[in-house]
C-alpha cells in the first residue's frame, strides 16, 4: 500500500510537467494584443474593440475598460463610451461611463421574440455630444421593409428621426459620421447594384441637417465606403474597393462644399477603417497582410504618401469586426 | 525473551524530503520535455512530408491543354436526407495553355430538363435523381460543356475547409442582413432560423461566418444572383490566400487528409498539386474572368406552371457566351427549346 502511494506521489509530478507544458503552449498561442504605445501619436487616445472586449490606448498607457460584455464599435461621447452589444440575434447600443459601468440601454434590440429582434450598428456621436447617429433595422418586419437604415437619436428627448433609407431589401447603408466641425453634415455609406450588371457598388453620400437634401460626394466606380473627417472637417479619409473584389485602396481628399477634391491614393491593400489622428498628418488603419486577423497601424501622410508606418497592435490579433476611434486626450 | 527486532537506519527527515523534491522536479522536466519532443516530431516529420510530396507530384506529371471542374455545393444539413439539391453550380474553365481562368456560374433555379427524364425543372433538382453524376450529367446536356472533375462541398466540408486554412480575409461587398438564415448546423432545432447581420467591409471570417457570408440570400435585392456573386468573391479571395500563402500549397496532403469525407471529388491529389503548381507559376500572368447567366441580358426571372419562381435563360445570348467560354455548340439547341418549353411564364 505504502510503495503504491510513493508510486503515484512520483507519476504526479510527471503528469503535472506534461499538463504545464501543454497549458503553457495554449497560453503561447491564445497571448492578449501586443500593444506597442510608442506608436499612438502624442495626445490620442484610442478606443477599440477586439474580441468583445474594449480598450482604451494613450502613448504611455494601455487598459482594458469593459470586459466580457461583447461589445463592438466603441465611440467616445464626452468621456462615456456608447457601444454595440451584438448577440446572435440582435443588437442594442449601450452607454458606459470612463470606467467601464453601464450608465444606460439607449437602444434594445432585444424585443423578446425573434420575429420581431432588430439590429442597431455603426454608432457616431455629433460634435455637440447631444446627438447619435446610427444604423438600424428599426421597422421590425421580418419582409418588406428598408433594413439598415439611418436615424438620429437625440440624446436629451430620446427620440429618433429617420435620416435616410435605402431600397428595400438591399440592406444598403452603413458607417455614419459627423463631421467634427459642423453637426449639420453627416456622411454615409450607401450600399447598392448596379441595376444593368447587378455588381454590388457603394457611394459615400452627405446629408445636410440645414437643407434637408442629400449629395452623393463619389462615383461608382470608387466602391467608396468607411469614411472619416481630420480633426477640423476638411480632409477625408475613406476606402475604395478594388475590382478583385478583396482588397481595396486608401485615398485623401479635400472636403469642400462643391464636394470632394484632389483626391490621391495613399495605399492598396487589405485595408480597414482609416481615421485621423489628432496629428492631422498621421492615420491609423486596420491592414492585414497575411489571411490572419488585422493589426493596428499608424503612420504619417506625406506628400501623399504613408510613411513611417507602425502597428499600435501587432500580432493579427484583431478581428475584422475590430473597430476603434481616436479622440484628443483631455 | 523476546528478541529486540532489527531496526533500520533511517535517513533524516529534510534528506528524504530533498530527495522527494529532487525526483518531482526530474519527473516534472521529463513531463515537459516529452510534450514538446511529441510536437517537434510532428513539425518535422510534416515539413519533411510536404516537401517530398509536392516535388514528387509535380515532377512527374504532364499539364492537359484544358480542364474543366465542376464545383458543386449543397445543403447537406440535418434536414436532408437522400441525395441534397445542388446549391451552388459553378464551372471552372483552365486553359492551361492561354494561363486563362472562366468561372461560370449557373443560377440554381435555371429551368432546364432534367437528365433522362421527360420532365422539367430547377437545375439544382438534378443531383436528387442519382447524386452528383446527376448533376454532371444535366450541365454537360444543358450547356454541352464536357466535365473533366467534379468537386462537391457540403455545409460542414466548407466550414472545415476554412478553418482548415485559419479562417479567411474576405471585403464583405454588401451588407448582408438576413431575418431567416436557418439554424441547421449542429442545431437541437433544424427547422429554426436566425437573424444575421454581417456589415460590410474587410473582415477575417471563419469558416462557419464565411459560410453565412455565402449561403444567405433572403432579403437580398437581387436574390441568388447576389449569392452567387459573394460565392465566386469567396472562391477569388480562397485562390488569394492559397497563392499568398505558399505554405498552405505545400500543405496539400495533410490539408486533403483533414478534410477527408467532408468533400466528394474525382481530382487526385495529383491533379491538385499540378493545379496549385500551375497557379502558383503564373499567379501574375493569369488571365481570370467570371460569368453568369445574369438578367436581362443572359435570362429573365419567371414562374412555372406550378408556381415556383424560375430563372430563364435567354436562349441566344447564352448560347453564344458558353461558345465562347468553352467552345461548344450543342447549347444553343438545348437552351433554344427551354426557352419554347410552354411550362412557364415570363
Amino acid at each position: 500500500m505504502k510503495k503504491r502511494v510513493l508510486l503515484l506521489f512520483s507519476i504526479l509530478p510527471l503528469i503535472i510537467g506534461y499538463l504545464f507544458a501543454s497549458f503553457h503552449a495554449v497560453l503561447v498561442t491564445n497571448t492578449a494584443p501586443a500593444f506597442n504605445l510608442q506608436n499612438i501619436a502624442p495626445g490620442d487616445m484610442v478606443t477599440i474593440s477586439n474580441g468583445g472586449d474594449i480598450y482604451q490606448l494613450t502613448t504611455t498607457n494601455s487598459k482594458q475598460i469593459i470586459h466580457g460584455q461583447n461589445l463592438i464599435e466603441p465611440v467616445m461621447a464626452g468621456g462615456n463610451i456608447i457601444a454595440v452589444a451584438k448577440t446572435i440575434n440582435y443588437a442594442s447600443l449601450l452607454l458606459y461611463d470612463q470606467s467601464g459601468n453601464k450608465i444606460k440601454t439607449l437602444f434594445n434590440g432585444n424585443t423578446g421574440t425573434v420575429d420581431t429582434m432588430h439590429w442597431v450598428t455603426d454608432p457616431a456621436v455629433n460634435p455637440a455630444q447631444d446627438r447619435i447617429a446610427y444604423v438600424s433595422d428599426k421597422d421590425r418586419q421580418q419582409t418588406n421593409v428598408p433594413d439598415n437604415a439611418l436615424y438620429v437619436l437625440n440624446l436629451s428627448d430620446g427620440t429618433s428621426t429617420n435620416i435616410a433609407n435605402p431600397d428595400p431589401y438591399s440592406g444598403g447603408i452603413a458607417h455614419p459620421v459627423f463631421n467634427p466641425v459642423n453637426g449639420n453634415v453627416l456622411l454615409y455609406d450607401y450600399y447598392q447594384y448596379d441595376s444593368k450588371t447587378l455588381a454590388p457598388y457603394s457611394t459615400i453620400e452627405e446629408y445636410s441637417k440645414d437643407t434637408g437634401f442629400t449629395t452623393t460626394l463619389t462615383f461608382e466606380n470608387k466602391n467608396a465606403y468607411q469614411e472619416s473627417f481630420s480633426p477640423d472637417g476638411k480632409t477625408l479619409l475613406f476606402l475604395g474597393r478594388n475590382s478583385d473584389m478583396n482588397t481595396v485602396t486608401l485615398y485623401r481628399a479635400d472636403f469642400t462644399d462643391t464636394g470632394l477634391m484632389n483626391v490621391q491614393t495613399l495605399a492598396s491593400g487589405d485595408f480597414a477603417f482609416p481615421v485621423f489622428s489628432n496629428m492631422k498628418n498621421r492615420i491609423y488603419f486596420l491592414q492585414s497582410e497575411e489571411n490572419k486577423g488585422y493589426n493596428l497601424m499608424e503612420a504619417t501622410m506625406q506628400k501623399g504618401k504613408l510613411n513611417n508606418i507602425g502597428p499600435v497592435i501587432s500580432g493579427y490579433q484583431l478581428a475584422g469586426n475590430s473597430s476603434f476611434m481616436v479622440t484628443k486626450m483631455k | 525473551m523476546q528478541e529486540n527486532p532489527v531496526k533500520k537506519t533511517q535517513k533524516p527527515f529534510v534528506i528524504r524530503v530533498l530527495i522527494c523534491f529532487v525526483f518531482a522536479v526530474v519527473f516534472f522536466c521529463i513531463g515537459f520535455t516529452v510534450y514538446f519532443l511529441g510536437a517537434l516530431e510532428q513539425f518535422i516529420t510534416s515539413a519533411m512530408n510536404q516537401h517530398i510530396t509536392l516535388k514528387t507530384l509535380v515532377s512527374t506529371s504532364q499539364l492537359p491543354n484544358q480542364t474543366n471542374v465542376l464545383l458543386l455545393g449543397s445543403d447537406n444539413d440535418q434536414k436532408f436526407t437522400g441525395n441534397p439539391l445542388t446549391q451552388t453550380m459553378m464551372v471552372v474553365h483552365i486553359d492551361y495553355a492561354k494561363k486563362e481562368v472562366d468561372m461560370f456560374s449557373i443560377p440554381r433555379d435555371l429551368w432546364v430538363k432534367m437528365p433522362d427524364q421527360q420532365i422539367y425543372g430547377k437545375i439544382d433538382q438534378a443531383a436528387e435523381y442519382e447524386g452528383i453524376p446527376s448533376a454532371i450529367k444535366v450541365v454537360e446536356q444543358t450547356f454541352g460543356i464536357p466535365i473533366d472533375h467534379y468537386a462537391w462541398v457540403g455545409l460542414y466540408g466548407f466550414i472545415k475547409s476554412i478553418d482548415t486554412i485559419g479562417g479567411i480575409n474576405l471585403q464583405v461587398v454588401h451588407p448582408v442582413l438576413d431575418n431567416a438564415y436557418p439554424t441547421d448546423i449542429n442545431s437541437s432545432n433544424p427547422y429554426g432560423y436566425q437573424r444575421l447581420d454581417i456589415q460590410p467591409g474587410m473582415q477575417h471570417m471563419t469558416g462557419e461566418e464565411a459560410l453565412q457570408y455565402v449561403r444567405s440570400r433572403h432579403e437580398d435585392l437581387i436574390g441568388d444572383f447576389g449569392r452567387t456573386e459573394r460565392q465566386r468573391q469567396l472562391l477569388l479571395a480562397l485562390k488569394q490566400t492559397l497563392l499568398s500563402s505558399p505554405n498552405l500549397l505545400t500543405d496539400a496532403p495533410r490539408l486533403f487528409d483533414n478534410l477527408k469525407g467532408q468533400i466528394k471529388t474525382d481530382v487526385t491529389l495529383t491533379d491538385s498539386a499540378q493545379l496549385g503548381f500551375f497557379f502558383l507559376t503564373n499567379k501574375n500572368s493569369l488571365i481570370e474572368k467570371q460569368f453568369t447567366l445574369s438578367p436581362p441580358t443572359y435570362s429573365q426571372v419567371g414562374t412555372s406552371s406550378d408556381g415556383q419562381s424560375i430563372v430563364i435563360a435567354n436562349a441566344t445570348e447564352s448560347a453564344k457566351l458558353v461558345e465562347t467560354l468553352f467552345g461548344t455548340k450543342a447549347a444553343q439547341t438545348t437552351l433554344t427549346n427551354l426557352s419554347n418549353e410552354q411550362d412557364i411564364q415570363q
